[in-house]
């Protein structure tokens, strides 16, 4: 049997070779670049399971129940020395990525396939791989699941392969885990490929009666609605688990504030008489835009939804034909200096030079690119637009969806288009990627030990406690292959931020005898505050707690540490 | 006999079709979008002849001395009622866009060519017809009129040739006499069709009729391309002579330094000082009112630009393709060209030739365009749209050559979307331009006009404007500006710094350094808005006793702020 008759008759094969692919880039991207968080938000998460906190706890917020337990079991068992929070999004993307070349292995001939692999590692995978956010293994597990389902479900053997369908639904539950509102979106994406697969089944079913149709499509279907009703559940599962009461009231008041914050403040002057009634000034919106409102007085959910209330009634939503503005003039020109969205154009490329594009492919083209414009208008409404993190899954769906509907043989043709995209996907993908690249000059690595020893210098004085304003102490000191050294969050607590009310920081404080920071803070020897911007915090304490607070510069401490660390005199 | 048997027989009826065609989207153009001008050059350029210069002259910058003869010809014959320098370009766009859609007709199906041809005019089209500029009608008449001829020395019998070959080759030649300069890209990169031909004629024929043919082809390209030098030649020895010549130096120096970023006075204050300019001196400089004759000589602006080439040496190579790829790769979704060019690669991907010819075709037509483009950012021109819709234009062209009509018979479903696309995108960048409609963002400009008016009603003063306080779109495409308002407002800087002809109707009022003269002239008055800082520079540089006095109820009647200088 000669190399090419076993490549074909072997799945094994492709199998290995995929995972041989992956494994090789992965293993090129973590020796070669520097991978690191888009956003502090990873680790923010991590905190409440990796040894940050003391008590480790499964309510990591945002992120399944059931994920957070997982993660607090390896913790706990496994040690705090192995970053296993980023092993884990790294596990769930490999995975993902894997299936996703096993299945064009077995769709398109090898050089086809691995073109395609290449473009949408170099457009996908180094974005997911080097810039991590839970946010994406919540997509790539979501579209790399769906897509081995559709495949499983769909294939040259015209049977149903089981076992690919149960690893593909548990890819995407696992996805799911990550991120609930990543799966929505790429699973709504997604259904494009279910509607060309029935398309596809309508069309070879000519002849049958309706009733005999319409079993083979909800036949085709069932695993889908599966998925769909598992999911369901796990979320629902978790978000009882996140209404119990030793969390509901972090909850209800999480839910708030993030219905606050994450989108448009007023300006103070826009809504005067019901910020002056709260007992707000200019200065503590301010502070809550700069996100270090950890003043539970002031910051209570009631006073949260007064604003919010407010703001609905003198912001007016964007008209339709606001959104289409913003989406033309500003978004396209945004999805253009964004590499996965390269990705989804390749696809497309592909689609146009080598699809049948019988009426099946041009409604599901059709459908798709209706759904990501509906989607995206609906983002552009809700002012959540241009987030890399999100629109990552948005298009690796689409660009999934497109993949299935390319003809092989029209692939096996275009010999040169292939090789054209392939170099142009190189290209794009290296020049996003040169930043985080050793070896590359244009790299803007920063070396970051010496604020590494400020922390630990930090975490070596027992006595005190330290609050920190965002952004005065680096919050993505730490990248995804490190761990943040242990007791880091039981010592330095965020002076807002999502924790806000967490039971576990709740618990923290009160042991230090705190209930509300900006309050207790004055007058307490065992209370530090590492603030870069002290005028707007004094401002807020002279104000509303005490008008002869002052705040002393500690000494050497500060100036060891390079941070701007502050003792508040009453 | 069938219309579509017709219609396929006769080449006469296929190029009615075009003209009708065009004929039609033009007509809805003008119905639904206000015509103007890109920039204030074309209403500059036509003053010389249209009559708001009492002695007309075919001296005008940057058009070829043959063109500007025939302009005057027309005004004086035709008189100066009708805006004939806009005429004469939508007559050349008529011709040029009827001359690409007869082509699409001819290497197409019916439908093919009008799905294409209205995409075009829909997204180059309105941007030629509607936001007008001489830069873009050159290009359009370089690219259609080269398109005619290799059309008609690639797919038409040697018998009927000559006469698409003569129109082609008459539109080129006025796309060179418009601006040369985006003739010569725009021409390089139609070039990529001779190439695509020649390697045709390399792949398929004798080795002995190889050569021949291939002489054969590039002889009437050849012929042009001379006779464009030649004009070219010609206009450079009209604009050699005398004081022509002298203008034409300073005019260079200037454009030298102005079009490519005059550099703050913070920035280099030494080089400033050592050529005796001041900090308000470098600021008028930097807005363009640099008509000091004593002060802005060419010397200095020669100066300045050395100064400045070594202040920012021009970027390497690197850095170049960075902007490229990073800064205009995103500008150009501003403007509806790009727009077209993507469309156009879709219909490419899906029903052009893939072959190697194709490829080529393809590469080299889209590898010249980023090498001028390298350039341009190199030069530090930039982002222009009327630099770049004639260079995507021209890529445009070479990508639509290779479509291949059978495939395209089947695309009909990306057809439709492609249209839907092209309609779609040029209702949304032109909206803004529409006489109605609540996007529109037309202004009544009745207020300026009668402004200009009451000003030229003054038989007394010459004006002394500064570049920016007189708005200078004021007059639409199809208007005229008034008579004599060129004799009366002098621009104090822009192109027409020291023209022979500015500098002798500035003598009739006894000026000849405007700075300097103003002082104390009855006869003149200085429009503009930001008088302190002439009068520090007056101060500065000529009486240090001046002072600025408004002319009023005139300021207060024209909505302008006009000035007289005293001592």
């Amino acid at each position: 049997m000669t190399l090419k008759e076993t490549w074909r008759s072997k799945s094994r094969l492709k199998l290995a070779l995929a995972f041989l692919i992956n494994a090789a880039f992965l293993a090129f991207m973590l020796t070669c670049f520097v991978p690191v968080y888009e956003t502090n938000d990873d680790l923010f998460l991590s905190k409440f399971v990796d040894g940050q906190l003391s008590h480790k706890t499964a309510y990591v917020p945002y992120v399944n129940f059931l994920l957070g337990c997982l993660l607090k079991f390896l913790y706990s068992v496994f040690g705090d020395g192995f970053p296993w929070y980023s092993f884990c999004q790294y596990l769930v993307l490999f995975l993902s990525f894997t299936a996703i070349t096993w299945v064009l292995l077995r769709r398109f001939r090898l050089f086809p396939a691995l073109v395609m692999t290449a473009v949408l590692l170099g457009a996908f995978g180094t974005d997911c791989y080097l810039s991590m956010n839970f946010s994406k293994p919540g997509a790539l597990g979501t579209a790399g699941g769906m897509f081995l389902m559709l495949y499983a479900m769909r294939n040259e053997s015209a049977r149903v392969m089981r076992l690919p369908l149960v690893l593909g639904m548990l890819l995407a539950l696992c996805g799911l885990a990550w991120r609930y509102e990543s799966f929505g979106v790429c699973a709504l994406m997604m259904t494009g490929g279910c509607l060309y697969a029935l398309l596809c089944i309508f069309a070879e079913s000519k002849g049958l009666g309706t009733r005999a149709v319409l079993e083979r499509m909800l036949r085709y279907l069932l695993p889908f609605v599966l998925l769909a009703a598992v999911a369901l559940g796990l979320f629902g599962f978790s978000q009882w688990m996140w209404k119990r009461p030793a969390v509901k009231a972090y909850t209800e008041f999480d839910t708030a504030r993030c219905e606050l914050v994450d989108f448009e403040l007023p300006e103070y002057d826009r809504l005067r008489d019901v910020y002056d009634s709260l007992g707000m000034d200019e200065n503590f919106l301010k502070i809550i835009k700069g996100w270090n409102f950890y003043d539970t007085e002031k910051f209570t959910k009631e006073n949260i939804d007064t604003i919010i209330q407010a703001r609905r009634e003198v912001y007016q939503r964007k008209s339709p034909g606001e959104c289409l503005g913003l989406f033309m003039d500003k978004c396209l020109a945004g999805f253009c200096a964004d590499r996965p969205f390269a990705g989804f154009v390749f696809l497309l490329i592909l689609w146009l030079a080598c699809s049948r594009r019988r009426a099946a492919e041009w409604i599901s083209v059709a459908y798709t690119l209706c759904l990501f414009f509906g989607v995206y208008m609906a983002f552009i409404y809700f002012d959540r637009y241009l987030a890399n993190r999100i629109d990552i899954g948005i298009f690796l769906s689409m660009a999934l969806v497109i993949s299935w509907m390319l003809d092989g043989e029209r692939l096996r043709s275009e010999s040169l288009l292939l090789l054209a995209v392939l170099l142009a996907s190189l290209f794009i993908s290296y020049r996003a990627c040169r930043g985080v690249c050793l070896y590359d000059s244009h790299n803007t690595i920063e070396d970051k030990s010496s604020d590494k020893a400020a922390v630990d210098t930090i975490l070596q004085d027992e006595e005190h406690l330290y609050f920190v304003t965002t952004w005065s102490i680096d919050h993505e000191l730490y990248g995804p292959l490190e761990t943040a050294p242990g007791g880091y969050a039981d010592r330095i607590v965020q002076f807002g931020g999502w924790s806000m009310h967490h039971p576990v920081i709740e618990e923290l404080l009160e042991s230090y005898g705190i209930e509300n920071p900006y309050r207790d803070i004055i007058g307490s020897d065992s209370i530090y505050l590492i603030d870069n911007n002290i005028e707007q915090t004094m401002r807020h304490i002279n104000r509303y707690y005490d008008p002869d607070a002052v705040a002393v510069l500690i000494e050497p401490l500060s100036t060891e540490t390079n941070l701007k660390i502050y003792s508040i005199k009453g | 006999m069938t219309l579509k048997k017709k219609w396929n027989n006769s080449a006469a009826l296929r190029l009615l079709g075009s003209a009708l065609l065009n004929a039609l989207v033009l007509a809805c153009m003008l119905l639904i979008v206000a015509p103007g001008f890109e920039s204030n050059d074309d209403q500059t350029l036509a003053a010389f002849v249209d009559g708001q210069m009492a002695v007309k002259d075919a001296h005008i910058p940057y058009m070829n001395y043959v063109l500007t003869n025939l302009l005057k010809a027309i005004y004086t014959a035709g008189g100066d009622s009708l805006p004939w320098f806009t005429l004469l370009q939508y007559a050349l766009l008529f011709v040029g866009f009827t001359a690409l859609g007869w082509i699409f007709f001819e290497r197409l199906r019916a439908w093919q060519g009008a799905l294409v041809s209205i995409a075009v005019l829909v997204l180059i089209g309105v941007d030629s017809y509607t936001i007008i500029s001489y830069t873009k009608t050159a290009a359009v008449c370089t690219v259609c009129g080269l398109a005619l001829m290799l059309h008609a020395m690639e797919f038409m019998p040697r018998g009927r040739r000559a006469l698409p070959l003569t129109a082609g080759a008459v539109l080129t030649l006025f796309g060179a006499m418009l601006r040369f300069m985006e003739f010569l890209p725009c021409a390089a990169l139609m070039s990529v069709l001779g190439l695509r031909y020649i390697w045709g004629v390399l792949a398929g024929k004798e080795r002995a009729k190889k050569a021949g043919e291939i002489v054969r082809y590039i002889l009437p390209f050849a012929a042009v391309l001379l006779l464009a030098a030649g004009l070219y030649a010609f206009d450079g020895a009209v604009w050699s002579r005398g004081d022509w010549g002298v203008y034409r130096s300073f005019d260079g120096s200037r454009i030298a330094l102005t079009d490519y970023g005059v550099p703050d006075y913070g920035d280099m204050p030494e080089v400033y000082d050592g050529l005796g300019l001041t900090e308000n001196a470098a600021e008028l400089l930097g807005g363009g009112n640099y008509y000091d004759p004593d002060v802005f000589t060419k010397e200095t602006m020669d100066a300045l630009c050395e100064a400045r080439d070594e202040l920012r040496p021009a970027p390497g190579l690197g850095e170049c393709l960075g902007r490229l790829l990073d800064t205009c790769a995103l500008r150009f979704f501003e403007h509806p060209p790009v727009y077209l060019l993507l469309l156009v690669f879709m219909l490419w991907l899906a029903c052009g030739e893939h072959d190697l010819r194709g490829w080529f075709t393809f590469a080299a037509g889209l590898g010249l365009f980023c090498l001028f483009y390298i350039y341009l950012i190199r030069r530090g021109r930039y982002l222009i749209d009327r630099v770049d819709m004639g260079l995507f234009m021209a890529v445009i062209t070479v990508m639509l050559w290779t479509l291949d009509k059978k495939r395209f018979d089947n695309e009909r479903v990306l057809g439709a979307a492609v249209l839907a696309g092209a309609l779609f995108l040029s209702f949304w960048y032109s909206r803004s331009g529409y006489r109605f409609g609540k996007y529109s963002v037309l202004e009544d400009k009745s207020p300026y006009k009668q402004a200009v008016d009451t000003l030229l009603a003054d038989g007394e003063h010459l004006y002394l404007c500064k570049v920016d306080p007189l708005d200078k779109a004021i007059y639409s495409a199809f208007e005229t500006a008034p008579d004599g308002y060129w004799d009366r407002i002098i621009l104090m800087g822009g192109w027409l710094t020291q023209h022979p002809h500015v500098a002798a109707t500035l003598s009739d009022y006894g000026v000849v350094n405007p700075y300097r003269d103003a002082v104390d002239n009855e006869r003149v008055y200085i429009i503009d808005d930001d008088i302190a800082l002439t009068v520090r520079y007056i101060n500065e540089y000529y009486d240090p006793d001046a002072s600025a006095e408004l002319v009023e109820p005139l300021s207060e009647e024209t909505g302008l702020d006009i000035y007289r200088i005293v001592k």
